[in-house]
């Protein structure tokens, strides 16, 4: 009985935080939406984001009613049931989220790897439940979660909170008990783990369709054309599952499955351009729908300026309900467009002239990379630019898990801000202006060697109209070699670091928009608002950004020629410096007869010298050894 | 008597007498040793001494790829390189390159850099720009780079002062504008697996190494950071294109700094690829008039008809090593793939020719083929799973398909060391020698056998131990010497430049590079007789020389076999320049021992000898080398003064701390 738990907002996860009007016909049966936004990101770039989200019932809290599968994966459920899952988030994606052109992205989680966060109910068994959940999902998803161990899981206690307690969080100064879920009665525990170099690929992706109700079959899936998608500059595939709640007071718990996946399609690099979007962007176009979605849309974010594209098909509607910046929102709901017939397509028209950036690059306040510095073995570390480029300071939680092979020196850790205008003129050469960055709360934990990894969860505030550099120096370990990965030596791949952020007001899209977009009903992230409902409150966005993976190549065995030949004569010259030195580096003197029987007479000596006539010169370094 | 202790003693009787033949004739054996040492590098250019290249990274896969680059796509680059001939500044031809960048869709960054010349005090400054254009699906971990300089390089005319000077800068346009289009091509292709990084870097060597200094993250003072950054650099390229209407030959300069190589894969696949496409392919220019592999004739000795090939091979293959391992020695070449290695980038600079009225119009090519090269390239270098195979940079090029490897081209500095170790022995066993003359008037008794042969071991047993002592009094002078020459004296000549330039600073406006250089040279040279005079007159008559020459030796051998680990050429070098002359240094003698006999033949060798460490003194040398390159004296002093302060090359403080001590010692050897 696991699953047994009093109703709770703070229970829930990212998913919920006000409960909103949801059709009462919903709550008896599961419901299915499905739904693609195409958003041009610049002239060349489209992104198209597909979002398949399964309501579902399937069981209910008190645990009364037999389980029932209706649209909700039964292979999902039972995993969930088994290892007592109280949510998870699981995504793979490939190639580089651009956020300084793009803007942000749909789905937070933007890393070119496989990153997977859930929350376990804490008890005895936790561990083996963790392994046998990422061997469940590595079964299920194709994908090697099998190698997920200790050594690439971590526990960040800040960056994976509730909304509603990061938001307290963020906004207040002051510090925080670091209990992540004090009011949850049940308590879970948070799992994070990133598995640098996992490539999606297709094998990955059938199980994953294969979980919808009406498969590639029919409706907005068909699209899916694995040759254009695993082409695209971007793309990304996540499954989300947890739990939110329905009604006024949250009487009603159901369990929520998101599936999404991002594409972001380069229409110069394709091999035509027609007039149809669908037809340039996925080279199919749309038969049918999915019987079995109550919801069927296509939402087209339509510029309002910038060098994009034009719609030409006349939408079902223009949507109102949420502002977005710069955008105009274009509905068209399949359920009334698609006729079995006749296939459909939107009509657009492609620009002629060219402009290379949609966004301009002020327009994003808050931007992250993080680089590697040093080459070789020589001057290791990490840098990390955090620009804000918002008129009001951001606070942020910066969590970052290296592996136990990079031995981090906390102590080098520095946060230093530099405002905007001083870092972008090339003419400063030395950092101008810099000053220090307080944390307002920091949590590190040491690595463990061939253990647990290095973490590192740092609270603080970017000013506005600034960068904050945070660096810190690292050096490489060696690897046992067994340890080194089976395949060619390219070296490994280090996860992305994230960065929480809560955004005031900001002037661009946000992840908020597209969610409260693509499900009104629920405001996933947006506008957790404090408890004074006050007018004057500002629109808060809470996200996550994202950082460039990086690559290490340890020091490698190298058993080639020349350096056998180096180790080994470097070993001779080293014995024979050891014994030259050792010759060179003693006083030698001649010894009189008397000295020399005196000695021979000490007990303990042999007696050869006693034989001899004359002077015999013995070293008194050889009386030392006989003694 | 103990049996087993006579049997030792008789043992060690027959290899005292095998050792005492051995020291007649050491000298003579150091001599052989030199010799063959000298006859052995002769071998090097022989066909039959190298092997053929191959490709040890199997990833690499040249000329697999269908190229795209094609003459429609070459169009851009005319149209760039009229472009930037009408932008006479170099702040507009920047600005026009970084638009070409970002209106192909890259991120494009400026980075500006200072730097002040070590000798003259001399500002340079100059803007570097980059583009990356991140790999679709990438995950912006590895990166590649291709790169180009705003001036086209010709060895050392390529100094920047020069040209500022002159006012007639040779610009590589034709390299930025194949950049430009190379970058609007490649953004069209979608199988790169590593971003690529394009490149302009001004002001030559130095802005590269800023930028890779800024790339790197690390803080320096004379450049401004870099934030647009990929992830770790994999290989890069520079084009070096001057000004011409058609090109009749492609030649790789890849020596870095510090004799660093690239590895040799990168080689090997741009000349099976320059192969392929018929560009006609050499190292730094040097042309062969042989078929690149010869196999037929290799195999075929005893046809006469193909003894003048085989010879001509060898001239050409004499012609490659000589120039490829001087660049390796100085590290100064043409192009900016230099600092590159430092930083653990494999890089190449490709140079075009320009064609001549004399070339055959079939050999002739010009953008279109270039870019077919590069595109080639780089398909090899994204397909690179790994890195390149390690330790594939031992190696010398007698040809670009032929190399010789480590374990063939290290014998001979070995042997001329070991020379070196006979002749130091040689000049040990002189100094110990001494007090053995009056040693064996005593053997003449008729005693028992074995009790003349335990008289012998223990005379001579004593006869060590105090030649041992005696050697431990002297050798306290010998140290004070030998630290005041390598310590002293060295660090004196390596601060020297330093000073005057601090000194410089301190008086105002009257300074110039020209004045400095010459103080330099002329303050190191009165610092070195003024060494010489204190050192020789500190010297009493009772200090032993034949220690000195031994350690003298033994220090010349430790320097040049640490130095051949890495750096080859340059040990090569040290090693031809010091190995005859400490060699041929006469075995020395104590104060009391000159007969007056040898002292006749003595002088004659001593000032041929003398004349001879004259010629190969460091003033002397850089004289031949700006006869030679026809560079500027000043120019040339700056020069390698820079390229110690700035790419940490060897040559400066092994010249002041190694090479010019020890001829100051040699000196003091042969006249004391």
């Amino acid at each position: 009985m696991r699953f047994l738990c009093p109703l709770s907002i703070t229970l829930l996860g990212w998913g919920l935080a006000e409960s909103s009007s949801f059709p009462s016909t919903s709550l008896e049966s599961d419901r299915f939406t499905e739904k693609l936004l195409i958003n041009p990101l610049t002239t060349d770039k489209v992104l198209a984001h597909f979002d398949f989200t399964i309501t579902s019932r399937w069981h209910t809290p008190e645990g009364q009613e037999p389980h029932h599968y209706r649209l909700f994966p039964r292979l999902i459920g039972q995993i969930i049931e088994k290892f007592g899952i109280r949510e998870f988030h699981l995504s793979i994606g490939q190639g580089r989220w651009d956020y300084d052109s793009w803007g942000y992205p749909v789905e937070p989680s933007t890393s070119p790897s496989l990153e997977l966060w859930t929350r376990l109910e804490t008890g005895d068994d936790m561990e083996d439940r963790w392994q046998g959940f990422t061997n469940a999902l590595s079964g299920l998803f194709c994908a090697s979660l099998n190698f997920v161990d200790n050594t690439t899981t971590s526990s960040p206690l800040l960056s994976f909170r509730s909304p509603s307690q990061l938001q307290k969080l963020l906004q207040d100064k002051a510090e925080h008990p670091t209990t992540p879920e004090a009011t949850s009665p049940t308590p879970s525990e948070l799992r994070h783990t990133f598995l640098a170099r996992e490539g999606v690929c297709t094998e990955n992706l059938t199980p994953w369709i294969k979980l919808l109700p009406c498969q590639a079959k029919s409706g907005l899936t068909t699209l899916l054309n694995t040759y254009r998608l695993f082409d695209s500059s971007y793309h990304s595939m996540s499954i989300h599952v947890h739990r939110t709640c329905l009604g006024e007071s949250c009487s009603k718990e159901v369990w929520r499955m998101r599936q999404t996946l991002t594409t972001v399609t380069d229409r110069l690099r394709l091999p035509r351009q027609s007039p149809a979007l669908l037809d340039t962007l996925f080279d199919r176009s749309l038969k049918n729908t999915c019987p079995l979605a109550d919801q069927s849309t296509i939402s087209v974010l339509v510029p309002t300026e910038g060098n994009t594209f034009t719609l030409q098909s006349k939408p079902s509607s223009w949507s109102k309900a949420i502002p977005i910046p710069e955008r105009k929102v274009a509905l068209f709901d399949l359920k009334s467009l698609v006729t079995p017939n006749q296939s459909f397509d939107i009509d657009i028209t492609w620009p002629n002239t060219w402009d290379a950036h949609g966004l301009s690059r002020s327009s994003i306040p808050l931007v992250m990379h993080r680089y590697v510095t040093g080459q070789g073995l020589e001057r290791n570390g990490l840098e990390v630019h955090l620009e804000n480029r918002h008129t009001q300071d951001i606070p942020v939680v910066y969590l970052d898990t290296l592996p136990w092979y990079l031995n981090v020196y906390f102590h080098t850790l520095r946060l230093e801000a530099q405002p905007l205008s001083a870092a972008q003129q090339p003419q400063v050469l030395a950092r101008a202006n810099t000053t220090t960055v307080e944390p307002t709360e920091m949590y590190l934990q040491p690595s463990h060697d061939h253990g647990r990894p290095a973490v590192m969860e740092i609270r603080f505030t970017i000013p506005a109209q600034s960068l904050v550099t945070l660096s810190v120096d690292f050096d490489k370990m060696f690897l046992k070699y067994t340890e080194h990965p089976p395949d060619a030596n390219r070296g490994l791949n280090v996860g992305s670091a994230i960065l929480t952020a809560a955004l005031v007001s900001p002037s661009t899209v946000t992840p908020c928009d597209y969610q409260g977009l693509l499900h009104p009903e629920e405001q996933l992230w947006r506008h957790v608002r404090t408890t004074t409902e006050s007018a004057t409150v500002p629109e808060v966005c809470l996200t996550r950004l994202y950082s460039e993976l990086f690559l290490v190549s340890l020091p490698t065995p190298d058993f080639s020629m020349p350096y056998n030949v180096i180790a080994f004569t470097c070993t001779v010259l080293a014995f024979f410096f050891g014994s030259m030195f050792n010759s060179l580096s003693r006083g030698y003197v001649v010894l009189s007869r008397e000295d020399v029987q005196n000695t021979t007479e000490s007990p303990g000596t042999a007696g050869n010298t006693s034989q001899k006539n004359g002077d015999t010169p013995v070293s008194k370094s050889d009386q030392k050894k006989s003694q | 008597m103990d049996n087993k202790y006579l049997k030792r003693l008789r043992r060690t009787e027959k290899i005292q007498t095998v050792l005492a033949k051995v020291q007649q004739h050491i000298s003579l054996l150091s001599y052989i040793l030199l010799v063959v040492a000298f006859l052995w590098l002769l071998t090097f250019p022989s066909i039959y001494y190298s092997k053929k290249t191959y490709i040890s990274e199997n990833a690499l896969l040249p000329n697999q790829a269908i190229l795209q680059y094609e003459t429609h796509q070459a169009q851009s680059a005319y149209q760039h390189m009229h472009a930037l001939q009408a932008h006479q500044s170099s702040e507009q031809a920047l600005r026009y390159v970084q638009r070409v960048l970002e209106e192909t869709g890259l991120r494009t960054e400026t980075q500006s850099f200072n730097y002040t010349d070590p000798l003259s005090g001399r500002l340079r400054t100059g803007n570097n720009l980059h583009g990356i254009m991140y790999a679709p699906q990438g995950d912006t971990t590895e990166a590649l780079v291709l790169a180009a300089e705003w001036s086209s390089g010709d060895g050392l005319l390529d100094d920047i002062h020069q040209q500022h000077e002159e006012g007639g800068i040779r610009r590589n346009i034709n390299g930025v504008a194949q950049l430009l289009s190379l970058a609007q091509h490649f953004r069209t292709l979608n199988h790169w697996s590593k971003d690529l990084i394009f490149l302009v870097v001004e002001q030559g060597q130095i802005g590269a190494e800023m930028w890779l200094r800024g790339y790197h993250g690390n803080d320096y003072p004379y450049a401004a950071p870099i934030r647009l950054r990929s992830g770790a650099i994999q290989g890069a390229l520079a084009l070096d294109l001057p000004a011409g209407e058609s090109y009749s030959g492609l030649g790789a300069f890849f020596a870095g700094k510090n004799g660093q190589l690239p590895n040799l894969d990168l080689l090997n696949i741009l000349a099976r690829i320059t192969q392929k496409l018929d560009v006609p392919w050499t190292l730094q220019h040097i042309t062969r008039r042989t078929a690149p592999l010869l196999s037929a004739h290799r195999q075929d000795i005893s046809d006469t008809g193909n003894w003048g090939m085989l010879w001509q091979h060898y001239c050409d293959a004499t012609r490659t090593l000589v120039g490829t391992m001087s660049a390796q020695a100085s590290g100064i070449t043409v192009g900016i793939h230099g600092p590159f290695h430092r930083f653990r980038i494999d890089a190449v600079t490709l140079q075009a020719q320009v064609a001549t009225a004399e070339d055959p119009i079939s050999m002739r090519f010009h953008f279109a083929e270039v870019g077919k090269v590069v595109e080639s390239t780089f398909h090899s270098l994204s397909n690179l799973l790994e890195h390149f195979h390690q330790s594939f940079f031992f190696y010398l090029l007698p040809s670009p398909w032929q190399y010789i490897s480590i374990a063939d081209f290290s014998p001979p500095i070995l042997i001329m060391a070991a020379a070196l170790l006979c002749s130091a022995l040689a000049s040990w066993w002189a100094a110990t020698e001494e007090d053995s003359t009056d040693a064996s008037s005593s053997t003449e008794d008729s005693k028992h056998e074995d009790s003349v042969l335990f008289d012998r071991a223990e005379k001579q047993f004593t006869r060590r131990i105090t030649t041992y002592l005696a050697f431990w009094s002297k050798f306290p002078q010998v140290q004070r010497l030998l630290w005041t020459c390598y310590g002293g004296l060295g660090t004196v000549l390596y601060l020297l430049p330093w000073a005057l330039a601090n000194w410089c600073g301190t008086m105002t406006d009257s300074c110039t590079l020209q004045d400095n250089a010459s103080w330099w040279l002329w303050g190191s040279v009165s610092i070195v007789v003024g060494g010489l005079a204190v050192l020789g007159s500190q010297c009493p008559p009772q200090c032993d020389t034949r220690l000195l020459r031994t350690c003298v030796l033994l220090i010349v051998m430790l320097a040049t076999t640490a130095v051949s680990v890495m750096n080859f050429s340059l040990a090569l070098v040290l090693a031809l320049l010091l190995c005859p002359p400490m060699v041929f240094l006469p075995t020395g003698h104590s104060a009391s021992t000159i007969s007056s006999a040898t002292v006749g033949g003595c002088q004659l060798r001593r000032m041929v000898l003398t004349v001879w460490l004259m010629i190969i003194s460091p003033p002397m040398l850089v004289y031949f080398m700006h006869r030679f390159t026809a560079l500027p004296l000043p120019q040339l002093l700056g020069r390698i003064l820079v390229e110690y302060d700035l790419f940490g090359a060897w040559i400066y403080p092994l010249i002041g701390f190694v090479y010019w001590p020890t001829l100051v010692l040699a000196l003091i050897i042969l006249w004391r």
